[in-house]
């Protein structure tokens, strides 16, 4: 009999699940806290004791918290949360710890959806359709196409490179659409909107995106046990009684809807679904009764954190997406190479 | 309780692999399925168990056909032991063991206290505790095949299907599974074990069945069904079977 081996990794709490979660709670107010005392313009302590008894009476103050502070954090905790969620969803579903949003083709099919519902003047509702409609597609051609492939040899490594493929068709297609925009408005709206950003958020965008999050994020919440059962591969899962057929649409359905949803408001936002899923299995575990949880708290965090160095930095806002880029892949690779297991 | 194949035709539309099979496995017995590569016994089994649409013929059990059963009821009477395999994801043990309990749960249901109870006698009483807490992937493959195992005891079924349980496994491991195949006799589980070897069916079988070609061969007693004769026929070898002692049997294959 071999002691378990915890080389390399952080200790996993897989006997006190409910105290990582605690902590990782406690962590993620201390972010959101901090970030709504962050910003240029200072906000004292008493302000935010009269925004709350009453908050006709703040002034300039109150109306930046309520106006801008606020909705652009809010927006980035859902985001966070969406995309990680996500990411976690999708790796258990396809049983592979690579895939996420990104390397599934999902945020290429949605950035290509809204993309083309700015370039046609779309609503906002119009623009989160598209991008859910697009993204979906992507990802059913992905899945569509890796089936097709299966005796191609290793699963893992065939779904990686499709949806890389399918990527790499959505991403022309979003340069196309750049293409024929109008160089002087439209262009550099979507130019900058494809980079990722909560600069532009307001409390409007931020009411259209909760509901698509909603109806992604709580099935996901209350599936999470059938989500380790799904890990064991369709044959096994309905062996053990589930009913996989239904399971697997609603999961993918849900994590697409999350994916388009952040996409449509903040643009492509990327690694998050691949890199929070991972930090957070080194930390809780693989049992997504603790991980999807644990995944939305860090990646709600994360993406405030990041949210908050791309408004401070410079003095001119630096696009999101190059933050979670150059944070997110060096990190990723640190992770892979503590791990020792490969694969986390 | 009984799990009883009539007539049954797996397969592909089209490409029948298994054409008009008919066994039956009672509670408290172990019964045998041997064949050689391609012989259609994971084609039969995985229609046993309702994971292959089956192309005619019926599996029912207690007499009742579970064609329009849903997945759960099948789950709650049939438990799979697939092959030792590594999951993408380093499970505890434990957590493997209690994923069987989702064949009790609805579908957005989560495991209680008493089914982690369950899964916790499971493993005791394949003798894992002290591996209860260890990552499934990063113990030995015998220990993995344990593992399933404690998994469909959780499971609460009253039939267990295995797919070649010993294949994997070292002298040592084999011995020690065949140990836990009578056990689980003796506890009143109905088995349904596929091997490739006929030593293993003298040592457990209560019936054997001989797949070949798609067909049964023979089905019965194991000192009746597999002899010299019959094995040398459906594998195209030579070998010679001795009784060592009164009541047990080997298998020894000749090679020139």
């Amino acid at each position: 009999m071999r002691a378990p081996q915890n080389a390399g990794t952080l200790a996993p709490a897989k006997r006190h699940p409910a105290m990582a979660l605690a902590i990782l709670g406690m962590l993620f107010l201390v972010i959101v806290w901090w970030s709504l005392t962050l910003g240029r313009y200072d906000v004292p302590l008493a302000t935010w004791w009269k925004l709350v008894l009453a908050p006709d009476e703040t002034g300039i103050p109150g109306q930046i918290l309520l106006q801008v502070r606020l909705p652009r954090i809010a927006a980035g905790i859902l985001i966070g949360a969406g995309l990680s969620a996500a990411g976690a969803a999708y790796q258990g579903i396809f049983r592979n710890p690579m895939v996420s949003p990104d390397i599934l083709g999902a945020s290429a099919g949605a950035g290509f959806g809204a993309a083309g519902a700015i370039l046609f003047d779309f609503s906002v509702a119009g623009v989160q359709a598209a991008s859910f409609a697009f993204g979906l597609l992507a990802v059913l051609l992905t899945c569509a196409a890796a089936a097709r492939l299966k005796r191609a040899g290793d699963p893992i490594l065939t779904l990686v490179l499709v949806g890389i493929l399918v990527g790499a068709v959505f991403t022309a297609l979003v340069s196309l659409v750049k293409y024929a925009a109008d160089p002087y408005s439209k262009l550099p709206a979507i130019t900058l909107w494809l980079m990722g950003s909560l600069a532009a958020i307001n409390p409007k965008d931020l009411a259209f995106a909760v509901l698509p999050m909603s109806i992604g994020l709580v099935p996901l919440y209350f599936l999470r046990w059938n989500l380790n059962v799904m890990a064991f591969g369709e044959e096994e899962a309905r062996a053990l009684g589930a009913d996989t057929g239904k399971l697997r649409w609603i999961i993918i359905f849900c994590a697409t809807l999350l994916t388009a949803a952040s996409v449509a408001i903040a643009g492509m936002v990327g690694w998050v679904g691949l890199v929070i899923p991972h930090l957070a299995r080194m930390i809780v575990g693989p049992d997504y009764r603790t991980l999807l949880p644990a995944s939305v708290l860090l990646g709600a965090g994360y993406l405030l954190l990041t949210d908050d160095l791309a408004r401070s930095v410079m003095a001119n806002e630096i696009p999101l997406g190059i933050i979670t880029a150059l944070v997110g892949a060096p990190f990723f690779l640190t992770l892979m190479m503590r791990s020792q297991r490969g694969w986390v | 309780m009984k799990l009883e194949i009539a007539h049954a035709r797996c397969g592909y539309p089209g490409h029948p692999v298994v054409t008009d099979i008919s066994f039956s496995v009672a509670s408290g017995e172990a019964v045998y399925l041997l064949g050689p590569n391609g012989s259609g016994k994971t084609t039969l089994f995985k229609t046993v168990l309702g994971l292959l649409p089956r192309q005619g013929g019926s599996v029912l059990i207690d007499g009742k056909d579970t064609a329009s059963w849903p997945r759960q009821r099948v789950a709650r009477k049939l438990a799979y032991v697939p092959q030792a395999h590594t999951p993408p994801f380093p499970f505890t043990v434990r957590d493997v063991v209690l994923m069987a309990r989702t064949a009790h749960l609805g579908m957005f249901g989560m495991p209680s206290r008493r089914d982690a109870a369950i899964a916790e006698e499971a493993i005791d009483a394949l003798g894992l505790s002290a591996l209860a807490g260890a990552r499934y992937t990063e113990i030995s493959g015998g220990e993995r095949q344990l593992v399933l195992i404690a998994r469909a005891v959780a499971q609460e079924t009253e039939f267990l299907v295995l797919d070649e349980p010993t294949s994997n496994l070292d002298f040592g491991n084999q011995v020690k599974l065949l140990r836990i195949i009578r056990a689980l006799v003796q506890r009143g589980f109905g088995l349904l074990v596929t091997t490739h070897l006929p030593d293993h069916a003298f040592l457990c079988a209560s019936r054997v069945a001989l797949l070949h070609r798609g067909t049964l061969m023979a089905q019965g007693k194991p000192e009746e069904v597999l002899s010299e004769a019959r094995l040398q026929e459906t594998y195209g070898i030579q070998l010679k079977i001795a009784e060592v002692e009164p009541g047990l049997r080997v298998c020894v294959p000749v090679l020139n």
